[in-house]
């Protein structure tokens, strides 16, 4: 037995979804992530046919919650607009054993990054989900919501630490601005959805892993480019940041360009006007990019610490950071990137 | 908050989370684990010099672990994590089924086994623990480990499932941890 299996056999499971409530694992896959920030183990809790039903996030470090408890919220708040089976449905949240744990339903099937169906057809399934999710969780918002969705993290973080910066940041939230002023829909967003992140079911409904950076109140479109990007570079085998950037220009930042196209589709059929597409590309990946930092740092205190950050990790060197660069030069027109 | 609160610096006890408690206690490491050392101190863990009653948690590879000095050095029912690490060549069976041979040792002796896990490289990004007897679950793994990019990826796929759900796992699991506690 494991800490998850323990934490399970003394969970409350009344509440849980009829199909997991009287649940017994016949074994678990431990998963360790090794990205810089990855903060949590998954467990995966198999039936006996190797299947995996039910997920346990437990935090790596001792007694820190991490961001749990916005997830577990986050995902109640999925499953209540869009109804059970549509995206993990939250079990239990504790701190078992002096680690946090959130307990989930588990979503199988294959990773769309492994092949499978045709890239347009992948789309066309992906669009639809993340439609039903528009449809589902959508709010529309009139005042400050650019604000609260991009401007304050670009403050917070620009001031200080992304000084040397500065100018970036300042071109972005002007060129950004314009868009503030018009009402949009905006939905919860998944917040990084790669195509590792999508799976396909075996009855070849889309199933998607992963909230940890989801928002109730997202960037209307921020989800859809994500993923377009991530499968056009999947599909060019652009690994590296100036690859990816090459595609990202092709596909996105020239009027005729697949992802382009795609993507205006995808924001009319939400009710935004694809006019603004340039802005939403913007502020995604300087979001993107910001979300990175701020998941990069969160226990630094003094100016040195954070010196040394900026230092060991300067923007370049994540592919968010040069697609927003790429965005911003192609916007401005100025050569910044 | 402990003195190295980054998580990276914590993936290098991830093991730790197939126990049903997390908690090791007082630890002391062999010295081929020198560097898992370096780092657990870094994190705040209490490390022991001294191989004896005192310690709760002990770590050691598997190509340097006496069971008898074990024995004599622990008390019962203490934790000891074994890092299994095998050479490629060669037919004997502890090669060929390295997790078995350990559990066998082990029991004869009185020892628990708690948990054989393979170390999966499942991706450049992550790393999975799977329970070396559960065929399911290692021919799940495997379906995480390959990208079945290209049509021999995917009969490979199909072929080293196969051989798992013909109850030839060891075959492939090759490395992992055997967590087991000394004899009451």
């Amino acid at each position: 037995m494991n800490l998850v299996e323990d934490f399970l056999a003394s969970a409350d499971l009344s509440t849980a979804p009829a199909s997991v409530r009287h649940f017994q694992p016949a074994g678990s896959i431990v998963l360790t992530p090794r990205f810089r920030h990855s903060r949590y183990v998954v467990t995966l809790l198999c039936d006996a046919a190797g299947r995996p039903r039910l997920v346990g996030k437990t935090s790596r470090v001792p007694h820190d919650p991490g961001t749990l408890g916005d997830e577990f919220e986050m995902l109640g708040a999925v499953a209540a607009r869009a109804g059970e089976g549509f995206a993990p449905t939250p079990i239990a949240l504790a701190r078992h054993r002096g680690h946090w744990t959130l307990l989930q339903t588990a979503m199988s099937g294959r990773a769309m990054a492994h092949g499978g169906p045709s890239p347009a057809k992948v789309w066309t399934l992906v669009d639809a989900w993340l439609l039903r999710l528009a449809r589902a969780s959508a709010t529309v918002e009139p005042a400050n919501w650019f604000d609260q969705a991009t401007a304050d993290l670009i403050h917070a973080l620009s001031g200080s630490v992304l000084a040397r910066d500065g100018a970036r940041f300042c071109l972005t939230e002007q060129l950004a601005r314009p868009f503030q002023d018009i009402c949009v829909p905006r939905p919860v967003e998944h917040g990084d959805l790669i195509a590792s992140n999508v799976l396909l079911t075996h009855r070849r409904a889309v199933a998607v892993i992963d909230w940890e950076l989801g928002r109730l109140r997202g960037i209307p479109g921020a989800d859809a480019t994500l993923f377009l990007a991530s499968q056009q570079f999947f599909a060019d085998g652009a690994d590296a940041a100036p690859d990816k950037v090459a595609s990202y220009r092709r596909h996105f930042l020239g009027s005729d360009g697949r992802g382009r196209m795609r993507l205006a589709s995808h924001l009319e059929a939400q009710g935004v006007d694809p006019v603004w597409i340039d802005q939403i590309l913007l502020a995604t990946w300087v979001r993107y990019t910001l979300t990175a930092f701020a998941r990069a740092m969160p226990g630094l205190s003094t100016a040195a610490e954070e010196a040394l950050v900026v230092e060991a990790v300067p923007p370049g060197a994540w592919w968010g950071a040069a697609l927003w660069l790429a965005t911003l030069d192609h916007l401005a027109g100025t050569g910044v990137g | 908050m402990h003195l190295d609160s980054n998580p990276r610096s914590w993936r290098v006890l991830d093991w730790r989370f197939l126990l049903p408690d997390p908690r090791l206690g007082r630890v002391w490491v062999a010295p081929e684990c020198q560097q898992e050392a370096t780092t657990m101190e870094a994190l705040g863990i209490e490390l022991v010099d001294q191989l004896d009653e005192s310690v709760d948690t002990a770590l050691v590879e598997s190509r340097a672990f006496d069971v008898r000095a074990m024995e004599r050095a622990l008390s019962p029912g203490h934790l000891v994590r074994i890092a299994i690490t095998t050479d490629r060549v060669g037919l004997s069976a502890a090669r060929l089924r390295p997790f078995a041979s350990w559990r066998r040792v082990l029991e004869e002796r009185g020892w628990e086994t708690l948990s054989c896990a393979w170390a999966a490289p499942t991706s450049a990004w992550t790393r999975a623990f799977v329970d070396v007897e559960n065929r399911r679950a290692v021919s799940h793994t495997l379906t995480l480990i390959n990208d079945q990019r290209g049509r021999m990826a995917r009969l490979k796929l199909r072929a080293t499932q196969a051989i798992v759900l013909l109850g030839g796992q060891e075959l492939i699991c090759r490395d992992g941890i055997v967590l087991a506690r000394t004899p009451s």
